[in-house]
């Protein structure tokens, strides 16, 4: 079985140039945790996530700390992301991008996934434009397709 | 990817089949099987037809939101791998299409819900999104109503768009969209929909003349292929050769078959334009098949193309002039 079998094929994509406001209010109507960003070729330049938004808002020292819980509340998210929100999301993206091709195997996205602790991976054709997304739960699936199969060949 | 379809107003189609159906009265459905929910909106039947007719691939964009847009996107996901979902998700509820169907009085009882406002950004986005993906296809099918927040020169502005990237534009819509698009920047294949309207280009048509007159006033605005449903048993067809008119032969249609038929007909249409050399009246011809062929079943399920070809034989063409 191949990345190709078991894909998404969705290609919802945003351009660079697009805001946060925007990423944000695309991903809560979508239910998506991120998304590809695009060239007008459909070239990936980068992946955005809540998380990158997310990092962006919160103060850098939080992450050295255990606990932020004592540090007295002074809207430092709002104040943050007021400053952020109309600021294009080509600032807040990763701009390196691990892709896959449709004829790749699940073991090599599934290693990909994991060493880089991503949940999803863009898909690209030949010519490095987005045709989908492959994430965790559907390689899992496409390899228990697999062992379906393989039982049902024993069995015949 | 050869293709794209684009449906801006995409709705989620429940089929009910209820036997004796009446009003005011309490009917229980005790099969699931006669409770169906489809995704639908014309451009995605095309899209869903296409695959079932040859694997062809297409990508699918317009608008969704809600959680009847969910639904659509993931059956679409579940059941139609040949289609690459390209949408933007929106604020607001996509659409719902009731038809209610009566197999032993031939009725069809539909109720189509109105769809979400579509918002200026989106809109925006759509557009850049749209040139992106028409430059890799060859052909752009444009069908269907506009949800509110969508002018009604969308659909010329898309036309135009898919022209310059060397697309094939088919377009299937009615009223003032279609009016608009035709005068703006008139697409290579028009099909008016006439379901629920007997007007072309602002225009009562009744008369077999009438009729004509609106079909070669379309031609006269560039189209090369133009399909008229006309009285249900024919199909009039125009190019810049002249007017012919299709009729069935043989066998009465049945009335509450005929969902979905417009949608099969574009999209046999595309079949014959991707992978053969016909000419026009030979596509509209297979695609008058691939309807007819759909009559014979009820729910929105695209005919095989063996069937297709047994019902070329059942088609008469006359020339008109």
């Amino acid at each position: 079985m191949k990345v190709g079998d078991i894909m998404i094929r969705d290609i919802s994509a945003i351009f660079e140039d697009e805001t946060v406001e925007r990423f944000i209010r695309l991903c809560a109507n979508h239910i998506r945790t991120g998304m590809p960003v695009v060239d007008e070729e459909m070239r990936i330049l980068g992946y955005i996530s809540e998380n990158d938004v997310v990092n962006a808002v919160i103060p850098s020292y939080f992450g050295m700390l255990q606990s932020a819980s004592f540090i007295p509340d002074t809207n430092q998210l709002k104040k943050k992301l007021y400053l952020i929100k109309d600021e294009p999301i080509s600032k807040y993206m990763a701009k390196s991008v691990i892709s896959v091709k449709e004829n790749d195997t699940l073991l090599h996205a599934s290693d990909l996934l994991i060493r880089h602790k991503f949940f999803s991976l863009c898909v690209v054709d030949e010519e490095e434009r987005l045709t989908g997304l492959v994430n965790r739960s559907r390689i899992l699936l496409g390899v228990l397709k697999e062992l379906e199969e393989a039982d049902e060949q024993t069995e015949d | 990817m050869d293709v794209l379809t684009i449906t801006m107003n995409p709705a989620l189609d429940r089929e009910i089949i209820i036997p004796h159906f009446e009003l005011n009265t309490l009917h229980r459905v005790f099969e699931r099987e006669k409770l169906i929910s489809d995704p639908g909106g014309k451009g995605i039947n095309v899209s869903m037809m296409l695959s079932e007719l040859s694997k062809t691939p297409s990508i699918a964009m317009g608008f969704l939101g809600g959680y009847t847009g969910r639904i659509i996107s993931e059956e679409l996901r579940k059941r139609y791998p040949n289609v690459t979902l390209n949408f933007i998700h929106i604020e607001g509820e996509s659409r719902e299409n009731i038809s209610i169907l009566d197999e032993i009085n031939h009725y069809i009882t539909e109720i189509n819900a109105p769809g979400p406002v579509v918002q200026e950004p989106d809109l925006l986005h759509f557009m850049k999104l749209f040139n992106t993906v028409a430059s890799r296809t060859k052909i752009t099918v444009i069908s269907g109503s506009v949800p509110v927040g969508v002018p009604l020169d969308t659909y010329s502005i898309l036309t135009e768009k898919a022209k310059e990237s060397g697309n094939k534009v088919y377009l299937e819509a009615r009223g003032q969209l279609l009016t608009n698009t035709i005068k703006k920047c008139c697409p290579e294949v028009v099909r008016p929909d006439m379901r629920s309207t007997n007007k072309i280009m602002g225009k009562e048509v009744e008369s077999l003349n009438e009729y004509l007159e609106a079909g070669k006033e379309i031609i006269s605005y560039g189209a090369e292929l133009v399909v008229i449903s006309y009285k249900f048993k024919h199909d009039l067809i125009f190019t810049t050769d002249g007017a012919w008119i299709l009729t069935v032969k043989e066998g009465e249609l049945d009335e509450s078959h005929l969902l979905g038929t417009g949608d099969a007909y574009v999209a046999a249409m595309i079949h014959d334009y991707l992978t053969t050399d016909h000419s026009l009246l030979e596509r509209a011809k297979f695609g008058m098949a691939a309807a007819l062929a759909k009559t014979f079943y009820l729910k929105k399920e695209m005919p095989s193309l063996s069937d297709i070809e047994k019902n070329l034989e059942n088609i008469k063409i006359e020339k008109l002039d």
